[in-house]
């Protein structure tokens, strides 16, 4: 959803924002009503045509009776709680997560937000309209407009292994870097942690990593006894770990750090 | 073993599935009940991709809280010490699965969860059983009380007799308790036999159905069509629990019966409880992956045509004739009993208390204890239930239970034994009263 998303009535009449867009805002040259639309007409925008906008929100108006202003105001309040469902959604996601041990249920970490900040384009406009739907204090950083652009660019390249060790029947695997190997009945975790390092940071510096040195997450550490009868088998040990996501030592931030 | 379709595949029923495999929890280092249990379930089911199928759900276990605990159980001293927190997580994986069923989510739910809770019955001194709460009792007293599901059902298809279900439901005219599993005369815990059939106001409404060992699927599905279905019919449950133990099966390594994955799909189809809840089952590398894999497969309505040990061809062996017999008989009996209401009544009166004596060993914890149990006969309710109880680790304790929708003579007589108690010799006096919801103890020496 952006500011170019075509906003239409849907079968009950509700206003509808995207998700297709149908080429550019009214304001500009286009044919059918986008957000964009509303933000000039509102004056909140001062690009194009402000006329043509307001004529794009008469032809959204069902009733014919709607000012220009109330239907561009109803479209930005469409988009934000449509924004703001899929941000909850997103949260509830996080936070029903099925963990699998007693030490991550008892770590229960529940992320409760108590800012936004918004960036894309049409940020500064929609901020406000984000923030009520939410019920949280709303901020847009300088740059707003390609703050995703210049997150992508500075952040650093990261990669992710597993490990899986079966000291019963003697074999390791690393299906990410094509690693399969015999092992000693003695083989360790310890030795398997070491192992599934040195391939990572292999891993890589193969698809561009350059900091030194590699900073890495170990995201799953599980040594299970495999039994047969009642006495030890063996040792399964599976591992996962990856270069911890972040930003390239390079960069240095000009500006308030978010 | 290969699902046809893989991810592509669409659920004909919502299922949801709670897992918990408790990857840093274990009774001790090589006992059955130990971390990698469901380890290798886990694998199997993200192998055959059941998570990706549309319809299958997966939902995130919370603890249970003490007064779950307190609805059904009289824990000694007290509960912190007789559960640990996997207990507790075990017991509210089971209530987030019934969350998802009764706030209508989904339309089954399978609780994937250890430790276990079949053995664990209405008193806790310690583990019995590889067992310290009884998760189905706690769910099903819940769902009681958070969704008003007053009729349940519970059919236990663990291979061990579910006698902890049994003395938690015993005297509870509103719980049909089921339980199915190799003959007590040749299995831990020894129990389970036709003649248990419920307390003075329950008589009928637990049944229990011995199998011979060496059962296999014939058996199984000829009880279940025979017996179990029609009991179900008759009962009118407004839920359906299933304990689903799966030690059944021909490669479990602490029983003896002749039971397959594609055996439990099939059990599972026809049954179609609203809730499943693992239970035992220790073949957890070559029984455990692909008996849950069927059971999730049946619940959703998947074909589960496909689903089959590696050995099945080698190691399975269809039902001896003898045994077929055998079971045939059996049912017959059972049939009579509990289906035309031919079994023997106590005969007792409105208001006569009934007394039984019992002695319970724990054979996790190696202790032994000793219960004096009185039930006031009741038409109307399940009657005021009192228990004195001494333990070999030295408690000496009353609990009295009031159950839900009490009577108001029934009320008296639980808050009379109770005084009576608190005035009396025991360390710790406890009154568990279901018609107030509330949970009170007293130590009065």
């Amino acid at each position: 959803m952006g500011g170019d998303s075509e906003v239409r009535r849907g079968t009950a009449g509700e206003l509808r924002v995207g998700p297709a867009r149908k080429g550019p805002p009214v304001a500009l040259g286009g044919t059918v009503a986008t957000p964009t639309d509303a933000m000039i007409a509102l004056d909140l925008l001062r690009v194009g045509h402000p006329e043509a906008a307001r004529d794009s929100m008469k032809s959204l108006d069902s009733s014919g009776g709607q000012e220009p202003k109330s239907t561009a105001l109803h479209i930005l309040e469409t988009m934000a709680n449509t924004v703001a469902d899929a941000a909850r959604a997103f949260l509830k996601h996080i936070n029903s997560r099925p963990v699998y041990t007693i030490h991550e249920v008892l770590q229960e970490q529940k992320i409760v937000p108590d800012a936004v900040v918004v960036i894309g384009g049409p940020a500064q406009q929609i901020a406000p309209f984000i923030g009520r739907a939410l019920g949280l204090p709303c901020r847009v950083p300088d740059h707003s407009g390609v703050a995703n652009a210049v997150g992508a660019a500075v952040a650093r390249v990261t990669a992710e292994i597993t490990l899986q060790a079966d000291t019963q029947r003697g074999a390791l695997v690393i299906p990410e870097a094509g690693v399969d190997r015999k092992i000693p009945f003695r083989f360790t975790l310890r030795e398997a942690m070491d192992l599934a390092r040195e391939v990572l940071q292999e891993q890589a510096r193969k698809i561009g990593a350059e900091q030194e040195p590699l900073e890495i997450s170990v995201t799953e550490q599980q040594v299970f006894n495999m039994v047969r009868g009642f006495s030890r088998a063996g040792q399964n040990i599976r591992l996962r770990l990856s270069i911890t996501p972040g930003i390239i030592g390079e960069w240095k931030c000009p500006g308030e750090a978010i | 073993m290969e699902v046809p379709g893989g991810s592509h595949m669409k659920a004909l029923r919502r299922t949801g599935l709670v897992f918990f495999p408790a990857y840093d929890w274990a009774i001790s280092p090589t006992h059955p009940e130990r971390e990698e249990r469901l380890l290798y379930t886990q694998d199997q089911v993200l192998e055959e991709g059941l998570l990706d199928v549309d319809g299958v759900v997966e939902y995130r276990v919370r603890p249970a809280g003490m007064e779950d605990i307190q609805r059904v159980h009289f824990c000694v001293p007290d509960e912190s010490a007789v559960t640990t927190e996997s207990h507790l997580i075990s017991a509210g994986g089971c209530l987030v699965a019934a969350d998802a069923v009764l706030k209508g989510e989904v339309e089954s739910a399978f609780a994937l969860v250890r430790p276990p809770g079949h053995h664990a019955m209405r008193v806790v001194h310690g583990n019995r059983g590889f067992c310290n709460i009884n998760i189905e009792a706690i769910m099903a007293e819940y769902a009681r009380d958070t969704y008003g599901a007053e009729k349940i059902a519970v059919v236990d298809t663990d291979c061990h007799h579910g006698d902890g279900s049994q003395d938690i439901f015993w005297h509870d005219p509103d719980t049909l308790f089921i339980s199915i599993h190799q003959d007590g005369r040749t299995l831990y815990p020894g129990s389970g036999f036709p003649d248990e059939l419920g307390g003075p106001n329950a008589e009928g409404k637990t049944i229990n159905i011995p199998l011979p060992p060496q059962t296999g699927e014939k058996g199984f599905l000829y009880v279940l069509e025979e017996l179990i279905m029609p009991l179900l019919d008759q009962f009118k449950p407004d839920l359906v629990i299933n304990s689903a133990g799966q030690d059944n099966h021909f490669n479990d390594p602490i029983t003896h019966m002749n039971f397959s994955a594609r055996g439990y799909a099939a059990l599972n189809a026809r049954l179609k409880p609203d809730i499943a809840v693992l239970e035992g089952g220790y073949a957890v590398e070559n029984a455990l992956p692909y008996v849950n894999v069927g059971i999730i497969m049946a619940m959703a309505g998947l074909d589960t045509s496909c689903v089959k040990e590696p050995n099945y061809e080698q190691d399975y062996r269809p039902q001896r004739d003898d045994i077929t017999h055998y079971i045939e008989r059996q049912v017959a009996e059972l049939k009579a009993l509990f289906l035309k209401g031919e079994f023997k009544k106590g005969g007792h009166k409105p208001g006569e208390v009934v007394r039984r004596t019992r002695d319970i060993y724990y054979d996790t914890d190696g202790i032994r204890e000793s219960q004096q149990e009185k039930i006031r006969c009741c038409k109307a309710c399940g009657g005021a239930l009192a228990i004195e109880s001494a333990s070999s680790k030295g408690y000496h304790i009353l609990a009295v239970h009031i159950p839900r929708r009490a009577c108001g003579p029934c009320r008296e007589q639980g808050r009379s034994w109770f005084d009576e108690g608190c005035g009396g010799r025991f360390d710790r006096v406890y009154l568990q009263d279901r018609t107030a919801s509330t949970y009170e103890t007293r130590s009065p020496i």
